[in-house]
Protein backbone atom coordinates (compact mmCIF):
# COMPACT_ATOMS: atom_id res chain seq x y z
CA UNK A 1 0.00 0.00 0.00
CA UNK A 2 1.45 3.38 -1.04
CA UNK A 3 1.95 6.14 1.51
CA UNK A 4 -1.06 8.42 1.63
CA UNK A 5 -3.32 5.97 -0.16
CA UNK A 6 -6.60 4.94 1.44
CA UNK A 7 -6.48 1.98 3.79
CA UNK A 8 -9.14 0.42 5.93
CA UNK A 9 -7.73 2.29 8.93
CA UNK A 10 -8.66 5.64 7.42
CA UNK A 11 -11.85 4.47 5.75
CA UNK A 12 -14.19 7.11 7.09
CA UNK A 13 -17.65 6.19 8.34
CA UNK A 14 -20.31 6.94 5.78
CA UNK A 15 -17.86 7.15 2.86
CA UNK A 16 -17.76 4.56 0.11
CA UNK A 17 -14.48 2.65 0.21
CA UNK A 18 -12.21 2.77 -2.82
CA UNK A 19 -11.22 -0.28 -4.87
CA UNK A 20 -7.79 -0.07 -3.25
CA UNK A 21 -9.33 -0.56 0.20
CA UNK A 22 -11.15 -3.67 -1.03
CA UNK A 23 -8.05 -5.03 -2.77
CA UNK A 24 -6.08 -4.49 0.41
CA UNK A 25 -8.71 -6.42 2.41
CA UNK A 26 -8.53 -9.35 -0.04
CA UNK A 27 -4.71 -9.32 0.03
CA UNK A 28 -4.65 -9.35 3.84
CA UNK A 29 -6.88 -12.41 3.93
CA UNK A 30 -4.92 -14.30 1.31
CA UNK A 31 -1.65 -13.46 3.09
CA UNK A 32 -3.08 -14.78 6.35
CA UNK A 33 -4.18 -18.02 4.63
CA UNK A 34 -0.76 -18.39 2.94
CA UNK A 35 0.92 -17.93 6.33
CA UNK A 36 -1.21 -20.71 7.78
CA UNK A 37 -0.36 -22.98 4.84
CA UNK A 38 3.38 -22.22 5.07
CA UNK A 39 3.35 -23.18 8.75
CA UNK A 40 2.49 -26.78 7.80
CA UNK A 41 5.19 -29.35 7.03
CA UNK A 42 5.78 -30.60 3.47
CA UNK A 43 3.66 -33.72 3.97
CA UNK A 44 0.77 -31.71 5.35
CA UNK A 45 1.04 -29.16 2.56
CA UNK A 46 0.76 -32.00 0.05
CA UNK A 47 -2.52 -33.11 1.61
CA UNK A 48 -3.87 -29.56 1.50
CA UNK A 49 -2.83 -29.25 -2.16
CA UNK A 50 -4.65 -32.50 -2.94
CA UNK A 51 -7.77 -31.05 -1.34
CA UNK A 52 -7.38 -28.02 -3.62
CA UNK A 53 -7.06 -30.35 -6.58
CA UNK A 54 -10.25 -32.09 -5.53
CA UNK A 55 -12.12 -28.79 -5.17
CA UNK A 56 -10.86 -27.91 -8.63
CA UNK A 57 -12.09 -31.15 -10.20
CA UNK A 58 -15.39 -31.14 -8.34
CA UNK A 59 -17.89 -29.83 -10.88
CA UNK A 60 -20.24 -28.69 -8.16
CA UNK A 61 -17.64 -26.71 -6.18
CA UNK A 62 -18.37 -23.43 -7.94
CA UNK A 63 -22.10 -23.90 -7.48
CA UNK A 64 -21.61 -24.63 -3.78
CA UNK A 65 -19.39 -21.59 -3.43
CA UNK A 66 -21.95 -19.34 -5.07
CA UNK A 67 -24.65 -20.79 -2.81
CA UNK A 68 -22.45 -20.25 0.23
CA UNK A 69 -21.70 -16.64 -0.75
CA UNK A 70 -25.39 -16.02 -1.26
CA UNK A 71 -26.40 -17.51 2.10
CA UNK A 72 -28.49 -14.86 3.89
CA UNK A 73 -26.76 -15.55 7.19
CA UNK A 74 -23.45 -14.53 5.60
CA UNK A 75 -24.83 -11.00 5.66
CA UNK A 76 -23.16 -9.53 8.71
CA UNK A 77 -26.21 -7.39 9.36
CA UNK A 78 -28.40 -10.50 9.71
CA UNK A 79 -26.01 -12.61 11.75
CA UNK A 80 -25.59 -12.61 15.48
CA UNK A 81 -22.31 -12.98 17.38
CA UNK A 82 -22.97 -16.71 17.87
CA UNK A 83 -23.28 -17.35 14.12
CA UNK A 84 -19.79 -18.85 13.91
CA UNK A 85 -20.41 -21.04 16.98
CA UNK A 86 -23.65 -22.34 15.46
CA UNK A 87 -21.93 -23.17 12.16
CA UNK A 88 -19.12 -24.93 14.03
CA UNK A 89 -21.57 -26.90 16.16
CA UNK A 90 -23.49 -28.03 13.08
CA UNK A 91 -20.29 -29.05 11.36
CA UNK A 92 -18.97 -30.90 14.40
CA UNK A 93 -22.29 -32.79 14.61
CA UNK A 94 -22.01 -33.74 10.94
CA UNK A 95 -18.41 -34.88 11.37
CA UNK A 96 -19.42 -37.00 14.36
CA UNK A 97 -22.18 -38.57 12.26
CA UNK A 98 -19.62 -39.25 9.51
CA UNK A 99 -17.25 -40.93 11.99
CA UNK A 100 -20.07 -43.16 13.21
CA UNK A 101 -20.98 -44.05 9.62
CA UNK A 102 -17.32 -44.88 8.87
CA UNK A 103 -17.16 -47.10 11.97
CA UNK A 104 -20.32 -48.90 10.83
CA UNK A 105 -18.87 -49.35 7.33
CA UNK A 106 -15.64 -50.78 8.83
CA UNK A 107 -17.65 -53.26 10.88
CA UNK A 108 -19.65 -54.29 7.80
CA UNK A 109 -16.43 -54.83 5.84
CA UNK A 110 -14.54 -56.45 8.74
CA UNK A 111 -11.86 -53.75 8.74
CA UNK A 112 -9.82 -52.77 11.81
CA UNK A 113 -10.57 -49.55 13.71
CA UNK A 114 -9.34 -46.32 12.09
CA UNK A 115 -8.42 -48.01 8.81
CA UNK A 116 -9.37 -46.17 5.59
CA UNK A 117 -12.81 -47.25 4.39
CA UNK A 118 -14.95 -46.40 1.39
CA UNK A 119 -18.69 -46.26 1.76
CA UNK A 120 -21.73 -44.29 0.72
CA UNK A 121 -25.20 -43.78 2.14
CA UNK A 122 -28.64 -44.45 0.73
CA UNK A 123 -31.49 -42.80 2.64
CA UNK A 124 -29.05 -42.36 5.53
CA UNK A 125 -28.16 -46.07 5.60
CA UNK A 126 -24.48 -46.98 5.25
CA UNK A 127 -23.69 -49.03 2.16
CA UNK A 128 -20.10 -50.14 1.40
CA UNK A 129 -18.98 -48.70 -1.95
CA UNK A 130 -18.11 -52.20 -3.17
CA UNK A 131 -21.78 -53.23 -2.90
CA UNK A 132 -22.87 -50.17 -4.79
CA UNK A 133 -20.36 -50.94 -7.51
CA UNK A 134 -21.65 -54.51 -7.83
CA UNK A 135 -25.15 -53.15 -8.14
CA UNK A 136 -24.41 -50.67 -10.85
CA UNK A 137 -21.28 -51.55 -12.80
CA UNK A 138 -18.75 -49.35 -11.17
CA UNK A 139 -20.23 -45.94 -10.44
CA UNK A 140 -21.23 -45.57 -6.79
CA UNK A 141 -22.53 -42.01 -7.13
CA UNK A 142 -24.67 -42.92 -10.13
CA UNK A 143 -26.10 -45.88 -8.21
CA UNK A 144 -26.94 -43.63 -5.29
CA UNK A 145 -28.68 -41.15 -7.57
CA UNK A 146 -30.75 -43.95 -9.08
CA UNK A 147 -31.92 -45.06 -5.66
CA UNK A 148 -32.60 -41.57 -4.40
CA UNK A 149 -32.67 -38.90 -7.11
CA UNK A 150 -33.50 -36.22 -4.52
CA UNK A 151 -30.35 -36.85 -2.48
CA UNK A 152 -27.41 -34.47 -2.62
CA UNK A 153 -24.07 -35.65 -3.95
CA UNK A 154 -22.22 -34.71 -0.78
CA UNK B 1 -24.49 -18.40 -17.06
CA UNK B 2 -26.90 -15.48 -16.69
CA UNK B 3 -27.76 -16.73 -13.21
CA UNK B 4 -24.08 -16.69 -12.25
CA UNK B 5 -23.67 -13.14 -13.56
CA UNK B 6 -26.81 -12.06 -11.74
CA UNK B 7 -25.63 -13.75 -8.53
CA UNK B 8 -22.21 -12.12 -8.80
CA UNK B 9 -23.95 -8.77 -9.22
CA UNK B 10 -25.99 -9.46 -6.07
CA UNK B 11 -22.86 -10.40 -4.12
CA UNK B 12 -21.06 -7.26 -5.32
CA UNK B 13 -24.01 -5.18 -4.16
CA UNK B 14 -24.16 -7.04 -0.88
CA UNK B 15 -20.46 -6.33 -0.29
CA UNK B 16 -21.00 -2.65 -1.14
CA UNK B 17 -18.87 -2.88 -4.28
CA UNK B 18 -21.67 -1.44 -6.40
CA UNK B 19 -20.04 1.97 -6.81
CA UNK B 20 -16.81 0.48 -8.26
CA UNK B 21 -16.07 -0.06 -11.96
CA UNK B 22 -17.19 -3.47 -13.24
CA UNK B 23 -13.63 -4.69 -13.83
CA UNK B 24 -12.66 -3.67 -10.26
CA UNK B 25 -15.71 -5.54 -8.93
CA UNK B 26 -14.73 -8.62 -10.95
CA UNK B 27 -11.14 -8.54 -9.71
CA UNK B 28 -12.14 -8.13 -6.06
CA UNK B 29 -14.80 -10.85 -6.25
CA UNK B 30 -12.33 -13.17 -7.96
CA UNK B 31 -9.79 -12.59 -5.19
CA UNK B 32 -12.44 -13.07 -2.53
CA UNK B 33 -13.65 -16.34 -4.03
CA UNK B 34 -10.09 -17.62 -4.23
CA UNK B 35 -9.66 -16.69 -0.57
CA UNK B 36 -12.83 -18.66 0.24
CA UNK B 37 -11.57 -21.70 -1.71
CA UNK B 38 -8.16 -21.51 0.01
CA UNK B 39 -9.81 -21.17 3.40
CA UNK B 40 -12.07 -24.13 2.54
CA UNK B 41 -9.00 -26.26 1.71
CA UNK B 42 -7.48 -25.57 5.11
CA UNK B 43 -10.77 -26.08 6.96
CA UNK B 44 -11.30 -29.47 5.25
CA UNK B 45 -7.73 -30.51 6.06
CA UNK B 46 -8.18 -29.57 9.72
CA UNK B 47 -11.22 -31.86 9.87
CA UNK B 48 -9.54 -34.96 8.42
CA UNK B 49 -8.25 -37.56 10.85
CA UNK B 50 -4.48 -38.03 11.21
CA UNK B 51 -4.72 -41.31 9.27
CA UNK B 52 -6.77 -39.76 6.48
CA UNK B 53 -4.25 -36.91 6.13
CA UNK B 54 -1.43 -39.44 5.70
CA UNK B 55 -3.31 -41.54 3.14
CA UNK B 56 -4.54 -38.49 1.27
CA UNK B 57 -1.03 -37.08 0.73
CA UNK B 58 -0.12 -40.15 -1.33
CA UNK B 59 -3.11 -40.16 -3.68
CA UNK B 60 -2.29 -38.96 -7.17
CA UNK B 61 -5.11 -40.04 -9.49
CA UNK B 62 -8.04 -37.64 -9.81
CA UNK B 63 -10.52 -40.52 -9.51
CA UNK B 64 -8.85 -41.77 -6.30
CA UNK B 65 -8.84 -38.29 -4.80
CA UNK B 66 -12.47 -37.73 -5.78
CA UNK B 67 -13.72 -41.01 -4.30
CA UNK B 68 -11.69 -40.54 -1.13
CA UNK B 69 -12.93 -37.01 -0.57
CA UNK B 70 -16.56 -37.77 -1.35
CA UNK B 71 -16.58 -40.39 1.40
CA UNK B 72 -14.60 -38.30 3.89
CA UNK B 73 -16.23 -34.92 3.32
CA UNK B 74 -19.96 -35.40 2.85
CA UNK B 75 -20.55 -31.95 4.31
CA UNK B 76 -18.57 -29.89 1.80
CA UNK B 77 -21.43 -27.42 1.50
CA UNK B 78 -21.43 -26.54 5.19
CA UNK B 79 -17.62 -26.28 5.34
CA UNK B 80 -17.72 -23.96 2.34
CA UNK B 81 -20.56 -22.03 3.89
CA UNK B 82 -18.56 -21.51 7.06
CA UNK B 83 -15.42 -20.58 5.10
CA UNK B 84 -17.43 -18.09 3.05
CA UNK B 85 -18.96 -16.67 6.20
CA UNK B 86 -15.58 -16.23 7.87
CA UNK B 87 -14.02 -14.70 4.76
CA UNK B 88 -16.91 -12.40 3.93
CA UNK B 89 -17.39 -11.28 7.52
CA UNK B 90 -13.70 -10.47 7.87
CA UNK B 91 -13.76 -8.71 4.51
CA UNK B 92 -16.71 -6.59 5.57
CA UNK B 93 -15.23 -5.78 8.95
CA UNK B 94 -12.02 -4.53 7.35
CA UNK B 95 -13.68 -2.47 4.64
CA UNK B 96 -16.85 -1.08 6.12
CA UNK B 97 -16.98 1.33 8.99
CA UNK B 98 -20.62 2.13 8.42
CA UNK B 99 -22.01 -1.03 10.04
Amino acid sequence: MKAGSPTYENNIEGQEASSEVFRDAVARQRNAISGEFESLNTHEQKSVKNIGKWLGISASALGLLMTACDHPENNIQNSGPDRFDKASERMDAEMEKRRMQADEARKMQGLPDNSPVFYTTVHGKVVPSIEMKNKDSGDASAAEMKVNPESKKY
Amino acid sequence: MNNVISLKHDIAKHLSLGHLAKNDQEEILHGLMNAILERTQLEIWKRLSEDDRKVFAFLTEDSEIDEFMRTRVPNLESIMEMSAMLTIKHFQLTTLKTI
